[in-house]
């Protein structure tokens, strides 16, 4: 899931924010982390758009012109350089005259929430993520019920299966792929996140 | 390709033996063999076959550093087997153990990841069998490695210990995790072969492992194997003695019937 979009002006400043994660401190508050995560972003990993790891959160950053974009998602895999540089491209286009007077008026950019909501995939704005409790080793194999087995074994060679590859190798229909996969991670030893390609069950 | 395990409850019923055996009968016949060392807290293939400085270990594997290929060790062309026997060891170095022992579930997780991975890679590469020596009882690693194996080929030597054990392990583990076996019982002691007495020992597994396993056969207990002083596979230097003669017949029914179904259902959770 994609928890916060920041836009930050030169010095820090962060003058757009949108949480979608209420539960997200104070985008205020949140403004001197994110301008010195962007900081060391640039000049540790140049123009590679990389997440940094931190308190379970990517925090992702990209460098246009006047404006520093900040992504904070769940998963690596949720942002990559077209979202985050079209989430650029559109504030830029939108405020390109606004951008080059005072930035610091209330509300400036507010309308740019409706832009962002359009510009996001609604599935990546979902809370899916389930973490798993405990690893699924052959122990923890042990405790599923035999149907379930012959799936979580595939999911602890594979790691990471969506629906579509869990159903293609059973030989059984998406639905019952889904529906197995969620019992096991019910149960504790998987869990399940948004990728790229939609939803996605993993091991760890 | 067909992947089964020797595995027991206890140690000492000869697995090892028997899978270097087993595996290299099938070599002769034909059979592309592949055969993995998995008992990692005690490694002993690598005695019978024989490593160098420079053999690449499964830990290598698991930890990233080796290719497949690189971990299999083909047995030298003297042998003349018709088919292909590679062996992959586990590292006997002393401080490799303690590493692996000091691993977590997580660490387990992933080499089993791996081992499934390599399992296929086996497959891909045109091996008829793979056959995994096991570390006894109810280990991470034995555990993991019931798990990578289509069946199960439980050995056992006759005595209470091992009965109550094997039954253990077959309600306890090879049961829930729906696993086919076979039971193979070893270093059967001649006198046992003499009636009453076979009737008798007959009878008993009967009652105790009809319901949850299939008995493949008894081999008696041969002095040759002792005196090969662990550094023989006799099937590959004495083909003719009792205990290879007797072996073949027990490989001939692996190779033949089909991959067993388990037995006992019903004892989840």
């Amino acid at each position: 899931m994609i928890r916060a979009v920041y836009v930050l002006v030169e010095g820090g400043v962060c003058i757009y924010n949108r949480a979608y994660d209420p539960s997200l401190a104070d985008p205020m508050l949140m403004s001197s982390f994110v301008s010195a995560v962007s900081q060391f972003s640039k000049e540790a990993m140049g123009d590679d758009l990389k997440g940094i790891e931190s308190d379970g959160r990517f925090v992702f950053v990209a460098d246009h012109d006047r404006i520093l974009t900040v992504v904070i998602a769940d998963d690596p895999d949720e942002v990559d350089t077209s979202l985050i540089d079209y989430i650029s491209i559109s504030f830029l286009n939108r405020y390109s005259q606004e951008l080059l007077g005072d930035t610091g008026k209330s509300g400036q950019f507010e309308d740019f929430n409706e832009i962002l909501d359009r510009i996001i995939p609604p599935h990546l704005l979902r809370d899916t993520r389930v973490a798993p409790m405990e690893p699924l080793d052959g122990l923890s194999l042990l405790e599923l019920p035999s149907d379930l087995q012959p799936l979580a074994t595939i999911l602890i060679r594979e790691q990471t299966l969506t629906v579509h590859n869990a159903a293609r190798e059973l030989r059984i229909s998406e639905p019952a792929a889904r529906a197995k996969l969620d019992s096991i991670v019910s149960l504790g030893k998987a869990g399940r996140k948004e990728g790229k390609g939609g939803l996605v069950y993993y091991v760890e | 390709m067909k992947c089964f395990t020797l595995h027991s409850y206890k140690g000492g019923t000869g697995k090892t033996t028997l899978v270097a055996n087993i595996a290299a009968i099938l070599a002769q016949e034909g059979k592309n063999v592949a055969v993995l060392d998995l008992d990692f807290q005690a490694p002993s293939l690598h005695t019978l076959i024989g490593i160098s400085t420079k053999t690449k270990y499964i830990n290598d594997f698991l930890d990233g550093s080796v290719s497949h290929q690189d971990i299999l060790n083909d047995m030298p062309s003297s042998f003349s087997l018709d088919g292909r026997m590679a062996v992959a060891f586990s590292n006997p170095d002393v401080d490799a153990i303690r590493t692996q022992l000091a691993q977590d579930r997580k660490w387990h997780m992933n080499a089993l990841s791996q081992l499934l991975s390599l399992k296929q890679m086996l497959a891909d590469d045109g091996f008829d069998y793979t056959i995994l020596d096991s570390a006894p009882g109810v280990h991470y690693s034995s555990v993991n490695t019931i798990v990578l194996s289509d069946f199960a080929v439980l050995i056992a030597k006759i005595d209470n210990f091992d009965f109550d054990g094997t039954l253990n392990i077959l309600k306890g583990l090879y049961t829930p995790l729906d696993k086919g076996t076979y039971l193979l019982f070893n270093k059967v002691v001649p006198p046992m072969f003499k009636e009453p007495r076979y009737s008798q020992m007959k009878e008993t597994i009967s009652e105790m492992f009809s319901d949850l396993t299939t008995v493949l056969g008894y081999v008696p207990c041969y002095c040759d194997i002792p005196m090969g002083m662990g550094s023989e596979i006799h099937a590959l230097t004495s083909s003719e003695i009792a205990f290879v003669t007797g072996l073949r017949a027990v490989v001939k029914k692996i190779d033949e019937m089909p991959i067993p179904k388990p037995k006992a259902k019903g004892a989840k959770k």
